[in-house]
């Protein structure tokens, strides 16, 4: 399998980020869209890959976040007249003091437990934002109304390149610092982090916190981008997309949810506009990855980076294991 | 004003009856199996599908209501069944995840796979002759075919409570959870019995379906809600707690019919309030054995 050392590897960044820059040059205007969308996929996927691929927490409402940080944009525009640009810097704060209210009693439970909470939790945000018509415009949404300057395409795409490209040079620090570090120790073995002095839950709120901000950002940029902020945003489907896009890349990669956000987005484009059962097509092509690709495309094809084998679950692990599972739930090890 | 709130809390019964019906799935599936399954909602919408397409078919009689309570659960147990058999036994031992997202996808196959065979039009079935009528209760009107749903959420309740506690093969399925090796070892065949197991939650979810058909519309989206109330109802009861489901599902049945009266836009948040309290104060449940 391939592996790349470290020089290389900053070689292929330097060189991705060069042919992201001269994009718009050689793409027409329909695919730059599409490629905002990428842009903004990505970064909700990588976000969310601090709690389940850095900590492994299997949040399952991080909609809340995508949907809160879109709202931000629209309400401060609707009730304060205030721009999108101040709109996108106040989401992460708003989104993390969210996530850290959110996290503050979800972090208690582990496993499914922590998957089916996020959910509720996430669930009660959509029902308060959906419901409340006079603040947020209810099942109309919120209109968001770009300056003029990023009414083109070629300048949002900018934006977006800028604000995902910080953002992931940000998530790359925190995954190489001794924070991240802290995170992975809890993802490998809860019970030995415990045992050396890390306080589990106050890193495990951190992440969640961050990652809820990060989210956030994605957010405040999709609502932009298209000029509405939806209840849909938040509703629960929308929590399983960054879970499908970070498990199409690989969960155990860095770069593994970009990859997998790139694919589901250009994939949803095709699959919307070539046939009238979109839903049937993806839940298939769902199927065939967990089935066969369960490291997902970069984890398959980097093995060397994959830090553990998903067919042999470590007791300790609290990666979606739930708070009293068997050791194997069949007796037969995959 | 108490008979209102009396016939309010009764009809919260009956539909927390139909949650409980197609949740008591969900708590072998979940529950007892730990298969997190986010398909049951749509198993539930599948279920109402097909009874109404077997009510139409025999004639939107009586019998047609009896042949749809006896079809969808059937179907539907066969197709938990066959799902469980061809996909999820293939990625038994890996993470929960991958169980997570396997039934998710299920769930977007479902949905587009009814919209291929029935369209994506809102469906109505309307409720069987003999229990069309009501019934007077305080002199307020009562509809008769909730008193159905009564009876059948509490025939159920007490059916599943004595397969779980009484039986040789209640007994099997709780230790095969808790050690499937060691059961293994003494000559049962754990994956059957998990196939099994998981086929007569997807049944559930078949009868629940067919209960509520007549109740409401027969619509793509009526899974969407029930698949969270459902989980919630697992939660609360603490897992694998048939009667802790029944508890569990009258008391979001009763709130939410009582929430529609004080707050109606808020109603649906009192279900995930109630979640949170529980959640915090007694994680393993209201009647969850293990701590």
């Amino acid at each position: 399998m391939l592996h790349l050392n470290a020089r290389s590897k900053a070689g292929l960044y330097t060189l991705l980020l060069a042919v992201l820059a001269i994009f718009p040059l050689i793409v027409e205007e329909s695919n730059l869209f599409l490629t905002v969308d990428v842009l903004i996929a990505a970064l909700f996927a990588m976000s969310y890959n601090i709690v389940l691929g850095q900590t492994g927490l299997l949040s399952f409402g991080h909609a809340a976040f995508y949907g809160l940080g879109a709202y931000t944009v629209a309400l401060l525009q609707m009730h304060l007249g205030w721009p999108i640009e101040v709109g996108i810097v106040v989401a992460p704060l708003v989104t993390g003091a969210f996530a850290l209210a959110i996290g503050f009693f979800t972090v208690r439970v582990s496993g499914m437990y922590f998957a089916m909470l996020t959910l509720a939790f996430s669930q009660l945000i959509f029902a308060m934002v959906a419901g409340w018509y006079s603040f947020t415009g209810g099942d109309n949404g919120a209109p968001v109304m770009p300056p003029d300057y990023l009414f083109d395409t070629t300048n949002f795409y900018y934006l977006a390149l800028g604000v995902v490209t910080a953002c992931i040079c940000f998530i790359r620090l925190l995954v190489g610092s001794p924070f991240g570090a802290a995170l992975a120790a809890i993802r490998e073995n809860p019970e030995r982090a415990r045992f050396i002095g890390v306080d589990i839950r106050f890193y495990q709120l951190a992440a969640f916190t961050i990652s809820g901000a990060l989210t956030g950002i994605a957010g405040a940029l999709q609502a932009a981008f298209h000029q509405m902020a939806f209840p849909s945003l938040l509703f629960w489907p929308q929590s399983a997309e960054p879970v499908l896009m970070t498990l199409a890349g690989g969960i155990q990669t860095f770069f593994g949810p970009a990859i997998g956000a790139a694919l589901f987005t250009i994939l949803n484009f095709f699959v919307a506009s070539y046939t009238d059962y979109p839903l049937f097509v993806f839940g298939v092509v769902v199927l065939v990855l967990v089935l066969f690709l369960p490291d997902g495309i970069v984890g398959t094809l980097f093995s060397k980076e994959r830090r553990y084998r998903p067919g042999a679950p470590k007791d300790g692990a609290e990666l979606a294991v739930s708070a009293n599972a068997p050791k194997s739930p069949k007796g037969a090890p995959s | 004003m108490w008979t209102d709130i009396f016939i309010q809390i009764l009809s919260g019964v009956s539909r927390g009856m139909i949650l409980f019906v197609v949740a008591s799935g969900l708590t072998l599936i979940f529950g007892v199996l730990r298969i997190p399954n986010f398909a049951h909602g749509s198993f539930y919408m599948l279920a109402a599908f097909v009874a109404y397409a077997v009510t139409h078919a025999v004639g939107g009689s009586n019998l047609g209501f009896a042949a749809s309570l006896l079809m969808a659960p059937l179907i539907l147990g066969v197709f938990g069944l066959v799902f469980e058999f061809m996909l999820l036994r293939r990625i038994a031992g890996r993470l929960h995840l991958y169980q997570l997202i396997m039934t998710f996808a299920m769930t977007l196959i479902i949905a587009d796979g009814i919209k291929m065979i029935w369209g994506g039009a809102y469906r109505s079935v309307g409720y069987p002759p003999l229990l069309s009528g009501s019934v007077e209760i305080f002199g307020r009107p009562f509809p008769t075919y909730y008193l159905l749903v009564i009876a059948v959420g509490l025939i159920i309740a007490g059916l599943l409570s004595l397969l779980m506690e009484r039986t040789r093969f209640g007994r099997t399925v709780s230790a095969a959870v808790v050690d499937p090796e060691m059961v293994g070892a003494l000559g049962v065949n754990v994956p059957r019995l998990y196939t099994l197991v998981f086929g007569l939650g997807a049944a559930l979810a078949g009868l629940g379906g067919a209960l509520a058909a007549p109740v409401g519309s027969v619509s793509l989206g009526i899974g969407d809600s029930i698949i969270i109330e459902s989980f919630a109802v697992v939660i609360i009861g603490g897992s694998g707690s048939i009667p802790g489901a029944l508890a569990a599902a009258l008391i979001i049945g009763v709130v939410q019919s009582l929430g529609i009266m004080v707050a109606p836009r808020l109603a649906i948040a009192f279900v995930f309030i109630a979640l949170c309290v529980v959640l915090l104060v007694r994680p393993q449940g209201l009647l969850g054995r293990r701590v």
